[in-house]
């Protein structure tokens, strides 16, 4: 808490903006990224998004409410940015849901920044099964231990609603790891 | 299998030294914006992705237009030609009417698309002579009717 308010300060005053708003993208690039990659899966698309996201904050900082929790308002926007970028690729070319998440299931299959075991590869396939919204949330509880609180705060849903979700999430999950 | 049974560690990888280099890649974005330069938001890759769908959509309309220079179908070689020279053609065929309505689809003469037509039809009554004068001056059988 201490660190945002002192990035704040720094971009508040017009004398060091650069240099706090150069502080704010080193603290919390490493943790959008794996927020974002984990839903787009491709490294390029990642990049793309991170960049998109901080050029919003960059613009809109001044709009920020110092009594909101930055760490909550930078995921909110990477959140909608991700989940508008997957709704633009499935409506793209009027391309079905099943494709769109085909041409996900071959990113894990052929991406030489992707490598893991067997069932790890497995569990990446079962999460694309899922609604976009579903996948966000397990991965912010089950990859990135965040409490209910805080992910109710980013995706502006009830705790009730999100640990019924996560718990149908694991259900479908191991379901599907457990085939054949 | 459960799924705390899976190694939970990241199966992603990142280009080497990328977080060393994404702020200054991010600055200078930044630095273009404020420049008043436009953002590029359409990455390279799909600009490509654009002007192959462009050049396809070219030779696709440059096809179409050559498949209309091409010579005209049946129909629309007929309809150049008028009904009076048809119907030369078919008196010195010497094709009799047999001949010439048994080549011919019934439902062309029978319907009539027409709504008002059908009303007229139905609604007028037609004496049961006039019609048997016209087949016979016709030599039509009542069974293509």
């Amino acid at each position: 808490m201490q660190e945002e308010k002192e990035i704040l300060l720094k971009i508040k005053d017009p004398a060091s903006r650069n240099h706090g708003f150069n502080l704010l993208v080193k603290s919390y690039q490493q943790r959008l990224y794996w927020h974002i990659r984990k839903m787009v899966l491709d490294h390029n698309d990642t990049d793309d998004l991170l960049q998109e996201v901080f050029i919003k904050v960059w613009k809109n900082i001044d709009q920020f409410r110092e009594d909101s929790n930055l760490f909550t308002w930078l995921y909110k926007i990477a959140t909608n940015e991700c989940l508008n970028f997957l709704k633009r690729k499935k409506n793209k070319y009027h391309v079905s849901i099943e494709n769109a998440s085909n041409e996900l299931y071959n990113k894990l299959d052929n991406n030489p920044y992707i490598s893991g075991s067997e069932i790890q590869i497995k569990l990446q396939k079962a999460l694309l099964r899922l609604p976009d919204k579903q996948r966000l949330v397990f991965n912010m509880k089950y990859f990135d231990d965040m409490k209910y609180e805080d992910i109710s705060k980013i995706t502006e849903t009830s705790v009730g609603s999100l640990k019924a979700s996560y718990h149908i999430a694991v259900k479908k999950i191991e379901e599907y790891i457990n085939l054949d | 299998m459960k799924l705390e049974d899976i190694n939970k560690d990241s199966i992603f990888k990142v280009p080497e030294n990328y977080f060393e280099e994404f702020p200054d890649k991010l600055q200078e974005r930044i630095a273009e914006t404020r420049k008043g330069k436009a953002i590029p938001i359409i990455p390279l890759r799909r600009i490509v992705q654009f002007a192959a769908a462009a050049v396809i959509l070219f030779f696709t309309i440059y096809g179409l237009i050559k498949i209309n220079d091409q010579p005209a179908t049946i129909d629309q070689m007929l309809s150049e030609i008028s009904t009076e020279e048809l119907i030369n053609y078919l008196v010195e065929s010497d094709m009799s009417t047999e001949e010439l309505l048994a080549d011919i689809d019934i439902s062309i003469i029978t319907s009539n698309e027409d709504p008002i037509n059908d009303e007229v039809i139905t609604t007028d009554p037609i004496d049961e002579k006039i019609i048997d004068e016209i087949l016979d001056e016709y030599e039509i059988e009542m069974q293509y009717l």
